[in-house]
């Protein structure tokens, strides 16, 4: 059973990477496309705070970049080279290689996303079981309504909030940045300044999780198996962790992907917030002087993550309900 | 009660979180050395630390940053004087002939010594068309090209005489011999730059922060700062917070005029005054609303401009009538426009602009009704706010619309008025012949923009650049403000300053006069970053 | 009343009602019961009479949207006020119970073992025990402990399933038995191996309430049997004399309704809940109304052997 198993997630695994590049393609053409009919110029980061340039430097600096082709041959062109692992060079960069450069940028993103994904996760889980266990309570209260401010207030505002009190008043934590501006030799970031931007980054989604947890414990506290494990004289706590909380989790990963990407676009707006070294920003950037292979780059390196994120939340799926488990097999 | 309740649980997670953690702001902490290190904020991240590319913030005027140094250079009161030049240039009696002479003593960063082949080599990667650089363009199309006569000596040869050719050769000058043979375009150089400054490029972390040392064997003397921390904050709040925290020392972006308020009376800080852009709407002739001088003029009598130094300077501010300055050569201080809205009803009315039922004027059925493009800002929207209101009250009904640059550019190139932030305070004929010139007056939208069609404008701007000598310069200037009132298309209505909040234990802070746009680094308020030094920790 | 010493179960007038988006549902009414130890009790009636509601209102499983009254007591105490950690107490050491639909009370993300294993603790069963007891418990209802260990709860049969529940109930030593249907899905030796196992805990000392359509396995349970009728006792007498001389018309009705006795459907619908008529619940159906049936509830008659809740009785 356990090899048949094996078997049915490993052709998952392994239909969902090989549709991965036909995905990828589809999102950079449709990149191209939107950029096509959008209305940013990329000649307009060239012509900031001038009188703006004749026809003539225009062209030439189209001409310079290969942006006077049409834009499916600039597409075709992009293809050819991403076959060669070269996925073009950004304006916006000075010119260098997209790749290089968004991995060097990318370690800070990844940091706060990851940290605010835990944080949602931990503190979600943590604060949605203890409003189910003391339903209708003052905890239960606080943590609800905790949520639908946290829902209610916007990324920036929750941000805006957190240095206010945190920062300004308490002097806790930096202002912004990721690590010491005096400092040499600094690491990728400083906990300390990490610790700001992640939670007002999971406030985004801790409250939709806290409140998923508690909703789906509850709905999950009247199935039979629950009233019949408290039958059994099963202690209270693991009845909730034990019976109730594996059910209650289970729709989350199908939903896990979604908000891996709410998460990974809310980044924009807590990075500029916090001034947080990242991806967030140049996306929007990359956007409007119309840095297509930059723009380009990002857009698919937010698919990949979106994408292997649903896959790994997809195979936790099917790891943890054997019902789907059989028959994926 | 809810916000307690957020305030509570925030807290509770970073104190799990961060455990016990130390003043942020106490950047000795673990062995962090502090020395003569300066933070220094700025907005955006730069995308090209190449002076070929133009300044690292995108200005027009072929700048350089400290890592660079160029020819020539503008001192406190924007005279030229000799950079890597060991004098001024030497121009030849038609003024199509520019000789340079490098001083000797220069050297890269990497030890090798500045040549002219240097010089030759960077003036020629910008005249070179498949770089792309705006640069070509907006500053050297009168440049045909520049040749090393040898070691110490380059001749640049023009298309015709250009007196602002001069105040052009501020570009940074590159290392040809780490560039040479390279596509300028993707050159690793271009974030990784070598150069001849003040200070030494050592780490650009991306999204955050370029780190620069003192340049020990700098030809200009001794660098006071150690090492300066240029780091991109983009949101104003943001840096007011970090400034307030110590995590900066200085905020080069500039601050609004209600933000830096609150640094006026902090002793452990200095506000740094400079002249900002001028406000400047424009009329242009295209537009069937402004086809007549007289209602262009109009227009202009009914606006208030010392209202408007009042409401959006709040009083520190300057009225100006024309395109330079107020206390540029090329000003004449005799030309003002008087606010008189009667007078301007009195024009309209003859135009045959007549009140309607509503108040709003109208002629043969038609309302005058335009649209007002302007960038989008919190002082922006002030000051259109500002124009639709005194407009109105003269019975022009005024819709103000932000948008983004390009849109502007397109809108304002279909006829469209505009409120920008304009101004020179350098040579006026870097940009009057672009701005006015009825040459250039076509559907591009680069180059006059507001359509200007006049002969006697022509002339001026012509006499203006033809001539070498100052005094006669000055009175085509002179004239040339005063066609431009008459002509109405371009009111030019006030200057605004530019704040700025640099602690107060940074010394050496020397603002140049005049600085209009902000441009980063070599000019307005870091132009002589080299001479500033820290005094305490 | 019954006689066979002090009740371990006395069920007090007993009223269970949940409050619902269309009004309140009066799914128990005015019951009285009391079980011995070592007696077994039956307890049938039509789908929807309350049989199940009864089961839980005695472990205390009832849902939050409900309002209780009457009293319950387990060996003299009461089961309707008690702390809820003293509950889980009585469930774990004195209770055993077999939920009517086994499908859907086995968690459906824990195996078998790991499910009958943590009951077997929770039921006192030391660790080390573990290993010979649950395939003993197994072997009791027939269940091959070795086979189903392994497997997910949706792998077993609906007959395996409910093997699995009724091993369960047999792990500790309760003193009250409350089986819900427990022969659902079972072949004929089985239905009889079960009722011999009830038979069994009884003759241990339990107190044993099976709930049943089943008029075989409440033939040999024997014991007594209680008919609900719409959320009320109609009858409650030995099982012997109730299936062959029944008091109540609707014992009667229902015993014809069974496939052994011909099948005879009762006419009529069941009663409605919601907004339940002054009266007999049955007077509606039955075929000896009388004008009193439909104002006033009739009291329990006292038989010879027990009580019935008719005015056509008196
Ligand atoms: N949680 C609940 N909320 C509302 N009504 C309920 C609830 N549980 C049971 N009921 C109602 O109580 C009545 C009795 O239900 P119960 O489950 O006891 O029937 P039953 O006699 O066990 O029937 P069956 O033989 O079909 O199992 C039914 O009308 C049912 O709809
Ligand atoms: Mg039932």
């Amino acid at each position: 059973m356990t090899r048949h198993r094996n078997h049915g997630l490993g052709r998952l695994v392994a239909r969902r990477l090989l549709v991965l590049p036909v995905v990828l393609v589809a999102v950079a053409a449709m990149t191209y496309l939107l950029v096509a009919v959008s209305p940013f110029d990329p000649m307009s980061a060239y012509e900031a705070g001038s009188a703006g340039l004749s026809a003539q430097a225009k062209d030439e600096i189209r001409a310079a970049w290969g942006m006077d082709a049409p834009t499916y041959l600039q597409f075709l062109h992009w293809l050819g080279n991403v076959l060669q692992g070269d996925l073009g060079h950004s304006r916006l960069l000075g010119g260098q290689p997209v790749l290089p450069q968004l991995g060097a940028r990318l370690a800070p993103t990844a940091i706060l996303v990851g940290t605010a994904l835990a944080l949602t996760l931990v503190g979600g889980l943590l604060a949605g079981v203890a409003a189910a266990a003391f339903r209708d309570s003052w905890v239960d209260r606080a943590i609800r309504g905790l949520s639908y401010v946290s829902v209610a207030a916007p990324s920036f505002w929750t941000g805006l909030l957190l240095l206010w009190v945190f920062s300004s008043w308490l002097g806790w934590f930096p202002a912004g940045g990721s690590a010491n501006l005096r400092a040499r030799d600094v690491g990728l970031v400083d906990p300390r300044y990490l610790v700001l931007p992640a939670i007002a980054l999971a406030a985004t989604q801790f409250a939709w999780f806290a409140m998923f947890v508690r909703n789906q414990l509850l709905e999950v506290m009247r199935e039979d198996y629950v009233v019949f494990a408290q039958a059994q004289g099963i202690g209270r706590w693991p009845v909730l962790l034990r019976h109730a909380l594996p059910n209650a989790l289970l729709p989350f990963l199908t939903l896990a992907g979604v908000h891996l990407a709410e998460i990974v676009g809310g980044t924009i707006l807590v990075e500029t917030v916090f001034s947080w070294p990242g991806l967030g920003q140049l996306a929007v950037e990359a956007a409007r002087a119309v840095d297509l292979p930059l723009l380009v780059g990002i857009t698919l390196l937010g698919s990949v993550t979106v994408v292997l994120g649903n896959l790994l939340a997809d195979v936790c799926y099917r790891v943890a309900d054997p019902r789907i488990r059989e028959s994926t097999a | 009660m809810r916000l307690r309740w957020i305030v509570a649980l925030t807290a509770a997670l970073s104190l799990g979180l961060a455990g016990c953690s130390s003043q942020p702001n106490s950047s000795a902490a673990s062995g962090d050395q502090v020395d003569r290190t300066i933070v220094i904020g700025v907005g955006g991240e730069p995308s090209n630390l190449n002076p070929v590319f133009g300044d690292i913030y995108g200005s027009v005027y072929g700048d350089h940053w400290p890592v660079f140094s160029s020819l020539l250079d503008y001192g406190q009161d924007l005279e030229l004087q000799p950079d890597l030049a060991a004098e001024l240039p030497e121009v030849s009696t038609d003024g199509t002939e520019v000789t340079v002479k490098v001083r000797d003593d220069a050297r890269w960063h990497d030890g090798e010594p500045v040549t002219a082949a240097d010089v030759a080599f960077t003036y020629n990667a910008i005249l070179d068309p498949s770089v792309a650089t705006p640069v070509r363009d907006l500053l050297f199309r009168s440049l045909r090209k520049v040749d090393a006569l040898d070691a110490e000596t380059a001749r640049f040869t023009l298309h015709e005489p250009d007196q602002a050719f001069l105040a052009k050769l501020t570009t940074g000058i590159v290392p040809e011999h780490v560039l040479a043979g390279q596509d300028l375009n993707k050159a690793a150089f271009n974030l990784a730059p070598v150069g001849s400054g003040p200070f030494v490029f050592d780490e650009l972390r991306p999204g955050e922060r370029i780190v620069l040392t003192a340049n020990p064997d700098y030809y200009g003397g001794e660098v006071g700062l150690e090492r300066v921390v240029v780091t991109f904050v983009e949101d104003e709040s943001a840096r007011v917070r970090q400034l307030e925290t110590g995590a900066l020392d200085v905020d080069a972006e500039g601050l609004g005029p209600q933000t830096i308020r609150r640094f006026e009376d902090n002793p452990d800080y200095r506000v740094v005054r400079i002249p900002g852009d001028l406000l400047t709407l424009t009329l242009p002739t295209t537009n069937a609303f402004f086809k007549q001088a007289e209602v262009r003029r109009a227009i202009g009598k009914a606006i208030d401009r010392q209202q408007l130094v009042d409401g959006l300077a709040a009083g520190a501010g300057r009225v100006v009538s024309g395109p330079f300055y107020p206390d540029h050569w090329a000003t004449d201080p005799s030309v003002s426009v008087a606010y008189d809205p009667d007078a301007a009803r009195a024009e309209l009315a003859a135009h045959g602009w007549k009140p309607g039922p509503d108040g709003v004027l109208v002629r043969d059925g038609e309302r005058f009704r335009f649209d007002l493009i302007y960038g989008h800002g919190y002082a922006e929207d002030a000051a259109a706010l500002a124009i639709r209101d005194a407009l109105g009250n003269i019975g022009i009904e005024v819709k103000p619309k932000a948008l983004d640059y390009a849109e502007q550019q397109k809108q304002v190139a279909a006829g469209a008025a505009s409120l920008q932030g304009l101004g020179n305070a350098y040579d006026p004929a870097i940009d009057v012949f672009d701005t006015y010139h009825s040459s250039l007056s076509d559907d591009d939208p680069s180059g006059n923009v507001a359509r200007v069609e006049s002969r006697r404008i022509d002339a001026a701007i012509e006499r203006g650049e033809r001539s070498n000598d100052l005094a006669e310069r000055t009175a085509a200037y002179h004239e040339l403000h005063r066609l431009l009132v008459e002509h109405g298309s371009w009111q030019y209505l006030m200057q605004g300053d530019n704040y700025y909040a640099v602690r107060a234990d940074v010394s050496g802070v020397e603002p140049q006069v005049r600085e209009g746009h902000v441009h980063g680094f070599s000019r307005g308020l870091l132009w002589n970053l080299a001479d500033w030094s820290v005094s305490g920790p | 009343m019954t006689g066979e010493g002090t009740p371990v179960l006395e069920v007090r007038g007993l009223g269970v009602s949940f409050r619902t988006r269309r009004g309140t549902v009066a799914a128990l009414r005015d019951i009285d019961l009391q079980v011995a130890p070592g007696q077994v009790q039956v307890v049938v009636g039509e789908s929807g009479s309350g049989k199940s509601v009864l089961a839980h209102s005695l472990l205390g499983l009832l849902p939050r949207n409900v309002e209780v009254s009457g009293s319950v007591r387990l060996e003299g105490e009461d089961l309707l006020g008690v702390a809820p950690e003293r509950m889980r107490q009585l469930r774990a050491q004195h209770l055993a119970y077999v939920p009517q639909s086994p499908a859907t009370s086995l968690n459906p993300v824990r195996r078998t073992a790991s499910l009958m294993a943590e009951a077997a603790r929770v039921k006192g069963v030391r660790r080390a025990d573990l290993g010979e007891r649950l395939p003993a418990v197994g072997a009791a209802v027939g269940l091959d402990y070795g086979s189903v260990a392994r497997r997910y709860p949706h792998q077993l049969s609906g007959g395996m399933q409910q093997r699995v529940v009724n091993a369960l109930a047999l792990l500790g030593k309760p003193d009250l038995v409350v089986a819900d249907e427990p022969t659902t899905g079972l072949d004929r030796d089985r239905v009889t191996a079960t009722g011999n196992e009830l038979l069994r805990l009884a003759d241990e000392g339990a107190s044993v309430l099976v709930i049943t359509h089943d008029l075989d396995l409440a033939a040999a349970l024997g014991g007594r049997t209680a008919v609900l009728y719409g959320g009320r006792l109609v009858e409650e007498r030995p099982t012997a004399a109730l299936f062959t001389r029944p008091a109540h018309p609707y014992t009667a009705a229902l015993l014809a309704a069974m496939p052994a006795r011909g099948l005879h459907p009762i006419p009529g619908q069941p009663p409605e809940l919601t907004d339940p008529p002054p009266g007999c619940p049955f007077a509606p159906r039955c075929e000896r109304v009388r004008p009193e049936c439909g104002e006033q509830v009739p009291a329990a008659t006292t038989l010879p052997d027990g009580r019935v809740w008719c005015h056509a009785a008196r």
